[in-house]
């Protein structure tokens, strides 16, 4: 086989055996929001590992099946990084919020965003990570978002990105912070589709809720998820993120193996 | 070679020990012909990690092969604690050993489980620098999943020329198969 037709073919392997690096932003916006603020995401991305690379983002729209979204592509130097600033808009003129799926096509990528709320005095800004689409939430078990309030002085927005072609079905139980379960919320996503449930809280007791926290779990087969909370100041709209984390015993402690090596043999 | 290696896992908890093929004590080296099974032809040295889980004999890429053993060897998790005291009394060793069960089945002579007490001494014999000196062993009966179990043994090495130089391993196995078939070290332990 020529040298060419064998790159290529190589090439064509390792893009059906998913190999490409694949990173979520689970949230992203270009939008206004409850109690007058104003959503901007700025997205950076780098060249991994002292390589070139090429990546492509595509934005998942909220509330919608994203079999097909809309996506823009750029390229990085080796060692260059890219700001995206108000990504929504600019990469995709798009009015509103999603999750951003970013594929490296060549190399490798490393990536961040801030969003934030834009005011006259300043911006209020909340860091969301690129998350490695390996480490999405599985089926079968339950992952937890921590310090979360509903009150007059703080709201508490939850979202999901459903990571896989097929609908999921999720089960969100909220709890106060002594246990106490306040109610279930059902969510079922559309495929790649991000959600976001503004005011969660309120959506199972009329009572504040100082100190609170949610559980998620799917009961989909190979259902594949993120689960994100987004905690905001009613009064200056400053937010905090707050990934999903997994909500289970610890493992054991493995006793570590000595080992022996015998050997059989004649002295001398 | 065996030495070479020695060295390069000097920090791991790893420990190369040699016997005399044709007189060795206690009966660790029929750990090696269970793991072998029957028929094809045999050279020196054998070769035992984890009391048979992995062995080889004769010419082979000596390093690559032995370092493959220990690495292997070293991945996987221990399946039984034991806590060893040992204190030297004259000529002889006392070793007073606790064993707790960490597998999930129940050690007893229905699967061959036993716990061997070896003493070597750092001394140029063979092809290493750790000579077994003595061994002995005693059998684990009823011992089950998360249970404890207290041993007392005393054993006499013979020919020692440095008693400073006189180390000791413990090393509690069992036979997964049952009846037959390879032996495995739930766990060991290095004085």
């Amino acid at each position: 086989m020529p040298k060419v037709l064998r790159v290529v073919w190589l090439a064509l392997l390792v893009a059906s055996l998913g190999f490409a690096q694949e990173l979520y932003v689970p949230a992203a916006a270009h939008t206004s929001g409850a109690a007058g603020t104003v959503w901007r995401t700025d997205l950076e991305v780098k060249a991994r590992g002292g390589e070139a690379a090429s990546f492509t983002v595509e934005l998942l729209e909220e509330r919608t099946a994203n079999t097909d979204p809309l996506s823009a592509t750029f390229s990085l130097e080796a060692g260059e990084s890219l700001r995206l600033v108000d990504v929504v808009d600019t990469a995709f003129g798009f009015y509103g919020s999603g999750a951003l799926r970013l594929t490296a096509a060549d190399g490798g990528i490393l990536a961040t965003s801030r969003t934030y709320n834009t005011n006259p005095n300043g911006t209020f800004g909340q860091y969301i990570p690129a998350i490695d689409a390996e480490t999405a939430a599985e089926h079968g078990r339950d992952y937890v978002l921590l310090q979360l309030s509903s009150s007059e002085s703080y709201r508490t927005n939850v979202g999901f990105v459903n990571v896989t072609g097929e609908s999921l079905a999720l089960e969100v139980d909220l709890f106060t912070s002594s246990a106490v379960l306040l109610g279930s919320v059902p969510v079922t996503l559309r495929p790649y589709e991000m959600r976001q449930i503004p005011a969660v809280f309120t959506q199972v007791t009329s009572e504040p809720v100082d100190d609170g926290y949610a559980v998620v779990r799917s009961s989909t087969e190979d259902g594949r998820f993120f689960a994100y909370a987004s905690v905001v100041d009613n009064l200056s709209g400053d937010a905090i993120f707050i990934p999903a984390q997994l909500d289970e015993p610890l493992a054991p402690p493995v006793e570590p193996r000595f080992v022996v090596f015998e050997a059989f043999m004649r002295p001398g | 070679m065996v030495d070479q290696l020695a060295e390069e896992y000097a920090g791991d908890p790893v420990v190369f020990i040699e016997y005399d093929v044709d007189n060795p004590p206690g009966n660790r080296v029929g750990r090696w012909w269970a793991a072998w099974g029957s028929g094809g032809s045999v050279y020196l040295p054998l070769i035992m990690v984890d009391s048979g889980n992995q062995i080889s004999n004769g010419s082979v890429a000596f390093a690559q092969r032995y370092r493959s053993m220990v690495d292997a060897a070293l991945q996987r998790p221990a399946s039984a604690r034991l806590e060893v005291d040992r204190e030297r009394v004259g000529n002889s060793y006392r070793f007073d050993i606790a064993l707790t069960n960490l597998s999930d089945v129940t050690l007893s002579s229905a699967n061959s489980a036993s716990l061997h007490v070896i003493v070597y001494e750092e001394a140029h014999v063979g092809d290493t620098d750790r000579w077994v000196r003595a061994a002995t062993f005693r059998s684990i009966s009823n011992l089950e999943p998360e249970a404890t179990a207290s041993f007392t043994v005393e054993i006499a090495p013979q020919g020692v020329v440095d008693w400073d130089k006189v180390h000791s391993v413990v090393i509690a196995d069992y036979r997964p198969g049952g009846a037959s078939g390879a032996y495995d070290t739930l766990q060991a332990a290095h004085e």
